[in-house]
């Protein structure tokens, strides 16, 4: 039924009613005509010739009577009626904390308060309802913060695509590995120039199509031949230049068919650099060695082949001997001394001020094995690379077992500076301690009380890359065990502890499984389900109104909606810096001073990241007119040309609510019950366009407008759209 | 030791590690061949232009032209097509040995070598030719 026509409506009632008025009236006339005889008849015309002017006004008088008492009904019954119909489908669509506030006759405004009681109750119910859902919803979101905390913790980057290539879930390392550098998609921060990765976007933004193609060719057959390893493993370079080390794992459906796929990534750019490092070393040594050995080889079956050698000869061939093994040696030394530094990193160790391993093997000493260890303080820039639990164990195991063999329990440490390494001697009273005891000690595993290692003793020293060995202390005057063990540089970066997981409220994973029941993209989007689209929801800020008299774009926020959801975590807010000065009415609006704009990024660049971020998407605005205009006046300059379709939250706000008179953010707003957070920011009002976008799209379902060719036609239809700027 | 009135055959040693040559070219001396020293590819490639030598003993890893560059120029010229190239080298893999060979050297020996096994592979290549 068409909408907003009640005014002709009215006309044609009050019209139908006057003619049919007027047609009554005539045929009593001319029927009564009939009867009368010619005396009559001249006795009426006479009678109306005389007083006609009489009849006429009373004539008038009563239609005019009868207009106003059809108007009457019109505004008292029949409007406020539809305006019942538009609010009581707020009420329970949209906004159940929406009342009806109507004027009207006595009936209508009671009939109104009964719907808006019948609304407390509802309220009431649907509180209890949406209560229950929300308990089931945190178990449900505890299980979910589950699997996002691991993920979040992962040393892989996980993406999980659907068959089409649309992102499903993500954790942040992947977003580290695939994207550009930092990715500052919030605020200042220089530009990032690939693809972005979030939920419903395609994989192929930030990986080559071809790498996942390639890599799942063989899926097919695999499949066919009933295989298990259905893992792919390849090596790619990301578009930030990361060498990454690739898995991707089919997801199959119960029928065996492929409905999407997970890849697993690794960072190898640093173990390739160490194999081509350790590949170029070996291959260097080999060559120095080889060419030394074929120099001594030759030169010694010269001497052997030719026994008559002259003396002078002999002795060059002596010399060439003796030059070259010096020089294999000495290769050896390089690869040796090149090879540790490359190898001996070992992932396990991590830097540690000496101060804190002594203070902890102090506790540790008494607390487990009531040994009294005690030294003098040592200097806080002293930091040692081990794994302090099992090196304090083995520390200890060895003072337990001197303290046994040599009955002391107490101990004394005291520091030996043997660069690169740390000399650290525990001293006691007694004699030197024989080697060959040690050696045996040595072979036994690390255990101290209940606490065992399952590893000896010599195995932890070989892992620190420690020497251990006794020897008199350095007065001369006690024994001591010395263990050498490799100073480290202290960390560039202050050790931070490693952040928390809090599983309440932790969400650094996005997901949206629903994505693996939607459709492919195509760029036919026009039949699409409204709900299934993807939108970037954005709003500006300008330097004034008049955009057609050079005002110019200061900020630029967006959000995205996927499959109904409105994902928060991945907004688009900057700043632009603009030519024309802000106007002060403006500033006092948005709040945004002309030196914030300084060093910004111009609206070119931050055109060209918001056409990246918007792309494939709907793009929606509350008075998209206005936004997208801005956006047009930008494309001569910038080159920059939006295509995406485009839906106006105000013209759909007056498709739905056509009764309703004012159709700006802030009565929307309150008319769907959406407190906007932020009002006047660029971002804050993308997100509340957002969620009254997200609740309209149930009402414009309703009203039977399910597609965004619907929704298009709909809005252009509105009175709204011919407003023009 | 060749024989009578032919010229003694004249081997072109190319390395850049001093010691070696020593070592092999009192190894080919002794062995009735005479020799030409070359310490660069440069040098090489200026050697065999000049002397025209029956047999190249090359090393790869030389400073700016490599020993592989040296094989490819010397059998890119017709004139030089019979003269007899032994790689003689510290590149040990299975890939270079094939490239030497493929480049067109006649026989590939890794360093360290055994003086009797380089003599013998130098023999038969000088007799081979004739």
């Amino acid at each position: 039924m068409p909408r907003l026509k009640h005014n002709t409506v009215f006309g044609w009632f009050v019209l139908v009613c006057i003619l049919f008025f007027t047609a009554v009236v005539v045929s009593f006339s001319l029927m009564l005509w009939q009867e009368l005889s010619d005396a009559d008849r001249q006795v009426v015309l006479s009678l109306i010739g005389r007083h006609g002017s009489y009849l006429f006004g009373a004539g008038v008088l009563l239609l005019a009577g009868l207009g106003f008492a059809i108007d009457w009904v019109f505004r008292l019954y029949v409007l406020p009626l539809d305006k019942i119909t538009e609010e009581t489908k707020i009420i329970y669509r949209a906004n159940p904390a929406h009342r009806i506030r109507v004027e009207g006759s006595r009936d209508v405004v009671r009939l109104a308060g009964a719907i808006n009681a019948a609304a407390d109750r509802f309220e009431e119910l649907q509180r209890s309802v949406e209560e229950r859902i929300a308990d089931a919803r945190v178990r449900i979101e505890e299980e979910k913060n589950i699997l996002s905390a691991v993920l979040a913790d992962l040393p892989e980057g996980v993406v999980i695509c659907n068959a089409e290539g649309q992102i499903t879930l993500y954790n942040q390392r992947a977003r580290k590995l695939l994207e550009d550098p930092e990715t500052p998609l919030l605020a200042a921060g220089p530009l990032p120039a690939g693809g972005f990765l979030g939920l419903g976007r395609s994989i192929f933004s930030v990986v080559e199509k071809p790498v996942i193609t390639h890599a799942l060719k063989d899926l097919p057959e695999k499949l066919r031949s009933g295989r298990q390893d259905l893992t792919a493993s390849f090596v790619m370079v990301a578009r930030n230049q990361l060498l990454l080390q690739a898995a991707a794992v089919p997801i199959l459906s119960p029928l065996r068919e492929l409905t999407g796929f997970v890849l697993i990534l690794t960072d190898f750019t640093g173990r390739m650099e160490f194999f081509l490092r350790m590949d170029a070393l070996l291959q260097t040594l080999s060559m120095e060695v080889r060419g030394a050995l074929a120099s001594v080889r030759s030169a010694v079956e010269v001497i052997l082949e030719y026994p008559d050698l002259s003396a002078p000869k002999r002795d060059e061939f002596n010399r060439i001997i003796h030059r070259e093994a010096l020089s294999a040696g000495a290769a050896m030394d390089r690869l040796r001394s090149e090879c540790s530094a490359l190898i001996r990193t070992p992932v396990s160790l991590s830097a540690m001020r000496l101060r804190d391993l002594l203070d902890a093997l102090r506790v540790k000493a008494d607390a487990a094995a009531g040994l009294m260890l005690s030294g003098e303080p040592v200097d806080d820039r002293l930091w040692v690379k081990v794994d302090s639990y099992s090196l304090t164990l083995a520390v200890i195991f060895v003072l337990k077992r001197l303290g046994a063999e040599f009955g002391t329990g107490a101990f004394r440490w005291a520091l030996a500076a043997k660069a690169p390494y740390l000399g650290l001697d525990f001293i006691w009273g007694g004699p030197l301690l024989k080697l060959e005891l040690l050696r045996r000690w040595e072979q036994q595993a690390v255990t101290v009380g209940d606490e065992t290692l399952n590893a000896t003793l010599k195995e932890i020293l070989a892992r620190h890359g420690a020497e251990l060995w006794p020897q008199p202390s350095a007065d001369a005057a006690r024994a001591c065990v010395r263990l050498l063990l490799e100073a480290a540089e202290p960390p560039a970066l202050p050790v931070l502890p490693r952040r928390r997981t809090i599983l309440a409220t932790a969400r650094p994973v996005y997901y949206d499984f629903d994505l693996f029941n939607q459709a492919g993209q195509s760029p036919e989007l026009d039949d699409r389900p409204l709900a299934e689209l993807a939108y970037t929801v954005f709003d500006t800020e300008t330097t004034g109104l008049e955009i057609r008299a050079g005002d110019e774009m200061v900020a630029l926020g967006a959000v995205r909606i996927v499959n109904g959801r409105l994902l928060e975590s991945e907004c688009f807010d900057h700043l632009v810096q603009a030519d024309s000065p802000l106007n002060p009415a403006s500033i006092r609006i948005h709040g945004i001073q002309p030196e914030m704009l300084a060093g910004q990024p111009d609206v070119g660049q931050v055109l060209d990241l918001f056409h990246r971020f918007a792309e494939g998407t709907i793009l929606v605005a509350h008075n998209a007119a206005f936004d997208m205009r801005l956006l047009q006046l930008q494309e001569r300059r910038t080159g920059i040309r939006f295509e995406n379709p485009v839906l106006d939250t105000m013209l759909l706000s007056a498709v739905v609510h056509p009764a309703q008179e004012k159709h700006d953010l802030e009565s929307i707003a309150e008319r769907l019950g959406i407190i906007i957070m932020g009002r006047h920011t660029a971002l804050g009002d993308a997100i509340g366009t957002a969620e009254i976008f997200l609740k309209l799209l149930p009402l414009l379902a309703e009203s039977g407008i399910r597609t965004l060719r619907q929704a298009r036609d709909a809005a252009r239809n509105t009175y709204y759209a011919r407003l023009k700027y | 030791m060749p024989r009578g009135f032919a010229m003694p055959k004249q081997i072109l040693i190319v390395d850049d590690e001093p010691s070696i040559i020593v070592a092999l070219q009192f190894l080919m001396e002794q062995n009735g061949y005479r020799t030409l020293v070359a310490f660069s590819g440069e040098e090489a490639m200026e050697a065999v232009a000049r002397h025209h030598p029956d047999l190249i003993l090359l090393d790869i890893m030389l400073p700016v032209v490599d020993g592989f560059e040296v094989c490819q120029r010397v059998r890119e010229n017709p004139a030089w097509k019979d003269i007899r190239i032994v790689m003689v080298t510290a590149l040990g893999s299975d890939v270079n040995v094939t490239k030497g060979l493929d480049l067109g050297a006649d026989a590939y020996i890794t360093k360290p070598f055994s003086n009797a096994e380089l003599v013998a592979k130098v023999k038969e290549l000088i007799e081979c030719r004739g």
